[in-house]
């Protein structure tokens, strides 16, 4: 069996989240279009999938009741003290202000909480805990790997670092098959925190024979709109890992174009997998370790025609293209700059 | 008749037979046919292992009694070593020209393999250093990718090989066969290895866990943190060694834990807090005040933490024996006492009471919880002086 762990970004992710990216990934899972997966039925696969959104539902419910007590009760507590105009009535009237259910709240807080505070070290725990209880019955002859997007990007590389150099160690699992990482925010994340998030380029995080490393191949999925990918983009040097990375070509990255479009949600995961660039190259490295297998000329040219069909016919005005396209000028140096770029293009795809 | 249906029985379970023998055939070809890593899938998936009862009892003896203490399992590994460099020297010798580099690049995951078992008498124990030794560059000597021959074989074989059963490909068949019965002794030290891993899984499980408990406990059942608190005692724990922290850090006798390598990536998991700062934190309570007239002396009031700690004992994944103090000011609507007093706040597990003096007279602000508690215990108090004065009568 193999194991696929898939790990969600920011945003609302409740229990069935990854429904429509496995039905998507079963649908093109086919020995018709893709030969080369015949001897290779899906069923030996197991996606797993993985959730930590409730750790920040939860503590936004906890912050919701507390401001709600305090708006309720201040009220009881008629004082014209002028201190309580001061920084004392500030901070109360901060904390008496109840969560919004808006963008930045419901994505961006995700990204700020996980970065900047123990929320963050709940959700590693959270993950592993989720792994292990999954790979409870791995055999000597199973593996296992990950696909992880946009924030869960980010998640998945820390629990890596941290599950591979922790004890007890997740090493005792071996390493992932290949970890694919679709829109990764792992750079730009680590550039955003307040703290010092460590350096993505000198961690273990890396493909390598062997040994070393944390697995065997790494993915890595962006496209030219998505400015969760386009910002700071990951984009290893060529001293990433043990240095032979690129040499033994494990590193796989991919980046759709402009052109690419078959609907708005272009963050979203499924839109990413739905290119055949993406999902062929997902399944080379489900089926075989080393991705010698994969589809013909003749058969991947089959499915671009087909995907260029869907993008054609995508509801996308022109004027949604100009401004989307827009985004990629904005300056990007500050968090302000990058959030407010988000909340530009969460205002586009609504 | 009794001949005819006989005759019909023996010819159903000669059909039988047949349909058997002929499924086993069939399963036999599709176990041992394909390109060699799409072979050695089938043939250690679950359908071809079930039909190998040779495979199958040597991956049982060489797993079985592993977990028999110290003692067992060196004698174990002893004899597993041995067993398994016998059946190397046994294996047959490739015949086909130009194929020795593949089979030399097998045969040597077999012996460092074999190695591995030799030299690590507690894996345990030695995966655990091993990944507080890991770094970018420096790998730990015993994973288990060490014995990887399904992911990297198919570098060593080339898979277009062998594709029909022609003369002309008789030599390459007979490089695959050695192949494969040296990959079947590396799936053997495989499943060993997984063998004396399962203990170290098994302590994962129970440590992430515990982990997630500890967190959840950390964040839900000591005092609520805002978002500001949040961000801020994160910060504080990456430097837990600074100026602000390190002095209550040994006032509280509590670890101060971080470790990272030098471009600041985390190292290992980090112990979930047993103490963290308070501040800017304004909460709600119900406040005595003696110089309030009667019928008016309990009332709502704000409480506000400027800044202060809280400290607890781990019993378990249970937050325990959770103390705090800090400098703290209350606001209430009071008509003969001042409306703002300065004093401290003290917690004790899940109850906190502050003292604050309202321009030189004290006042007591209870949490809700406490007050909460106070009138229950109020009403049980009535409730038994009721049930007193009713049996005196």
């Amino acid at each position: 069996m193999h194991y696929v762990f898939l790990i969600h970004g920011m945003g609302s992710s409740s229990t069935g989240w990854s429904k429509n990216a496995k039905k998507l990934i079963e649908d093109h899972y086919d020995k018709k279009a893709y030969a080369f997966l015949a001897d290779f039925p899906l069923s030996d696969i197991k996606f797993v999938e993985i959730n930590y959104n409730d750790i920040f539902d939860a503590y936004l419910d906890e912050a919701k009741q507390h401001a709600a007590d305090l708006g309720s009760w201040g009220k009881l507590v008629k004082t014209k003290d002028p201190t309580m105009s001061g920084v004392l009535g500030r901070i109360v009237g901060i904390a008496a202000k109840e969560p919004a259910k808006s963008f930045l709240i419901t994505h961006l807080a995700d990204v700020a909480f996980f970065m900047a505070t123990d929320l963050g070290w709940q959700v590693r725990a959270r993950i592993a805990e989720q792994m292990g209880a999954a790979l409870k019955d791995l055999k000597a002859k199973d593996s296992w790997s990950i696909i992880a997007h946009s924030l869960g990007t980010r998640v998945a590389t820390e629990v890596l670092q941290i599950g591979f150099t922790g004890a007890p160690s997740l090493a005792s699992f071996g390493k992932a098959r290949f970890v694919m990482m679709v829109a990764n925010t792992s750079y730009l994340l680590q550039e955003l925190s307040p703290y010092n998030a460590g350096d993505v380029y000198t961690n273990i995080v890396y493909p390598a024979r062997k040994a070393m490393g944390v697995c065997h191949r790494y993915i890595n999925v962006s496209h030219e709109l998505d400015p969760f990918s386009f910002i700071k983009r990951f984009d290893p040097p060529s001293t990433w890992g043990n240095g032979e990375v690129f040499t033994q070509k494990l590193y796989h990255p991919i980046l759709l174009q402009a052109k690419d479009l078959t609907s708005k949600e272009v963050h979203s995961l499924e839109h990413y997998l739905r290119h055949p660039q993406v999902h062929t190259t997902l399944f080379r490295f489900l089926v075989d370790p080393a991705g010698r297998l994969g589809p013909t000329e003749r058969e991947m040219k089959a499915q671009m025609d087909i995907y260029t069909n869907e993008t054609l016919a995508a509801q996308i005005t022109a004027a949604w293209r100009t401004s989307i396209a827009a985004l990629r000028d904005g300056k990007f140096e500050t968090a302000k700059e990058i959030f407010d770029t988000w909340e530009k293009f969460g205002a586009l795809v609504s | 008749m009794r001949s005819f249906r006989n005759r019909a029985l023996c010819w159903a379970l000669v059909s039988s037979l047949n349909a058997i023998a002929g499924a086993a055939g069939a399963q036999e070809v599709a176990c041992e046919s394909g390109a060699f890593y799409a072979r050695l899938v089938k043939r250690y998936g679950e359908t071809c292992m079930r039909d190998n009862p040779a495979l199958q009892s040597r991956i049982e003896q060489a797993t079985q009694g592993l977990y028999g203490g110290e003692a067992a399992t060196k004698a174990w590994l002893e004899a597993i070593r041995d067993a398994l460099r016998a059946q190397t020297a046994a294996l047959p010798a490739p015949v086909a020209p130009g194929s020795d580099r593949y089979i030399a690049g097998l045969r040597k995951r077999l012996r460092d393999a074999i190695d591995f078992l030799a030299d690590h008498r507690e894996p345990g124990a030695a995966l655990q250093a091993c990944a507080r030794l890991r770094t970018p560059t420096t790998s730990c000597p015993i994973d288990l990718d060490n014995f990887a021959p399904l992911e990297d074989s198919g570098d060593l074989i080339e898979e277009n090989g062998c594709r029909d059963a022609s003369e002309a490909n008789a030599a390459c068949r007979t490089v695959y066969e050695t192949a494969v019965e040296i990959a079947d002794s590396t799936l053997v030290a495989r499943y060993t290895v997984d063998a004396l891993h399962k203990p170290e899984r098994e302590k994962f499980r129970a440590a992430m866990t515990r982990l997630g408990e500890r967190w959840h406990a950390y964040l839900y059942d000591t005092g609520f943190q805002y978002w500001w608190e949040l961000a801020g005692n994160r910060y504080l724990e990456e430097h837990c060694d600074n100026i602000f922290n390190w002095p209550m850090t040994r006032l509280l006798r509590k670890k101060c834990e971080h470790r990272t390598d030098t471009s600041g990536n985390p190292i290992g998991w980090r112990a979930v807090p047993e103490y963290h700062v308070v501040y800017l934190h304004p909460d709600v309570g119900a406040q005595y005040n003696t110089e309030e007239p009667h019928g008016d002396r309990l009332k709502p009031s704000l409480v506000f933490q400027w800044l202060g700690y809280e400290w607890w004992q781990w019993r378990g994944s249970k937050i325990s024996k959770l103390r705090g103090v800090s400098f703290a000011t209350t606001v209430s609507d009071n008509k003969v006492a001042r409306t703002l007093g300065h004093g401290l706040q003290i917690r004790i597990n899940e109850y906190a009471v502050s003292i604050t003096s309202h321009g030189g007279k004290p006042a007591l602000t209870l949490s809700l919880n406490l007050a909460d508690k106070l009138s229950d215990l109020d009403e049980e108090w009535a409730n038994r002086l009721k049930r007193i004065s009713s049996q005196e009568r």
